[in-house]
């Protein structure tokens, strides 16, 4: 049952994902829901299920980028990987941890820019007009999830 | 867990480093195809779905006026149907070197049909009683009665026709009757008819006048004990479908 869910889940987001340009039309900015599925999936749920998640949404969310095949399962798998390690290092249910999410789309959206842009000249320029306002959104949302988390886990 | 954990996240980065160095040697587009497959245009999607009662109204108006459409093309199509029957009437007319009339039939009862039928002439067209009606490939009877506009025209599908005919090579002459089907009286047991041969009217009696054709020979039997042989007759025109004639005025 929960393996259907998470693969449920991941098709909703990784369909989000290569659709929200064209949903949401907030200039560079986009809905990373993959990166908040693997987030939650690896620190609330199963840190097993984060890393096949994220090893095989890695292979569909690299094929809309001018990438090699393996950039991405290899990134995800890496971001799950290491979020498991630090796992225990904060509280996870404080609001304040939710700065790893950030900290995770602002890494991916880094890898990203640095793969369609080919370029680090402009890269401050990016990370104020994109990188910044993407990681908030996102983190946002996380926060709204987190609260959904907190509020049915202490029912 | 964590040694599990550990396990996959080696397989994984070993697949994907695989993956990385086998896709940068053979420069394979695999992504691409896939991402074809799985992008969907969501602004083409909604749009479509907030216009389908536009469309809607728009594929019922386009079916409104294919059923136009249809219907004028049928109507094209029978005009044009009469339109070359016309110049078929014109030319035969033009061709004819006796006065004659078309005239159309009008089929009005079922009990009519093939035995006599009324034609859209009367005698204020010149019509007359005992007139010739033939058709564009032979004859096909005469003038039974003439009314004003409409006339009745007895078929040689009649007991009671008889038309005196002559075989166009050995010149021989005989009377066409029908009793169920078309032969031909009075041909002599010397005559060589064969399969084939040309019947026209010999222009003899006072109905058809010579040389109209009638049909060809379909066989020729000999009777015992008589001195004329039997001829069938297979008629030009097909007594059932016709639907224009030509009355000859005398």
């Amino acid at each position: 049952m929960k393996v259907i869910t998470l693969l449920l889940l991941s098709l909703f987001s990784i369909f989000i994902s290569l659709n929200s340009g064209k949903i949401l039309l907030m200039g560079n900015i986009s809905l990373k829901p993959v990166i908040i599925l693997l987030y939650f999936a690896t620190l609330y749920w199963n840190p097993l299920y984060g890393l096949f998640a994220g090893f095989f949404l890695g292979f569909i969310y690299e094929i809309y980028l001018p990438v090699f095949t393996g950039t991405f399962p290899l990134i995800f798998s890496s971001i799950v990987f290491g979020l498991h390690l630090i796992e225990k290092k904060f509280f996870k249910f404080k609001y304040n941890s939710l700065v790893l999410l950030f900290l995770t789309v602002l890494f991916v959206g880094m890898v990203k820019v640095i793969i369609e842009v080919n370029k680090i000249v402009n890269i401050f320029w990016v990370a104020f007009t994109r990188l910044f306002p993407e990681a908030i959104l996102n983190t946002a949302i996380g926060f709204v999830i987190l609260y959904l988390i907190k509020r049915y886990s202490r029912e | 867990m964590k040694k599990k954990l550990l396990r996959f996240y080696i397989l994984f980065v070993f697949i994907s480093l695989s993956l990385l160095i086998f896709d940068g040697v053979s420069n394979a587009e695999l992504g691409n195809k896939c991402y074809d497959l799985l992008s969907f245009n969501f602004r083409n999607f909604f749009s479509k779905f907030l216009e389908s009662h536009k469309l809607e109204e728009e594929n019922k108006k386009l079916l409104e006026k294919i059923a136009v459409l249809s219907y004028e093309k049928h109507l094209f199509s029978e005009l044009k149907k009469e339109n070359l029957e016309l110049k078929r009437i014109i030319d035969f007319k033009l061709n004819y070197p006796q006065k004659i009339i078309p005239a159309e039939i009008r089929r009005e009862t079922p009990e009519e049909v093939n035995l006599s039928f009324r034609i859209d002439k009367g005698f204020t067209d010149g019509i007359e009683r005992n007139d010739a009606v033939i058709s564009f490939k032979g004859i096909i009877g005469k003038v039974l009665k003439s009314g004003k506009n409409t006339a009745v025209v007895q078929t040689l599908k009649n007991y009671n026709s008889a038309v005196s005919v002559k075989d166009t090579e050995n010149k021989v002459e005989g009377i066409l009757k029908w009793n169920k089907k078309f032969f031909v009286e009075g041909i002599p047991q010397y005559a060589d008819l064969i399969n084939g041969d040309t019947i026209v009217t010999s222009g003899k009696g006072s109905v058809f006048p010579k040389g109209l054709p009638v049909g060809v020979v379909t066989g020729v039997k000999e009777k015992i004990n008589e001195y004329s042989l039997e001829i069938e007759i297979e008629p030009f025109e097909n007594l059932d479908r016709v639907s224009v004639v030509f009355v000859i005025k005398k």
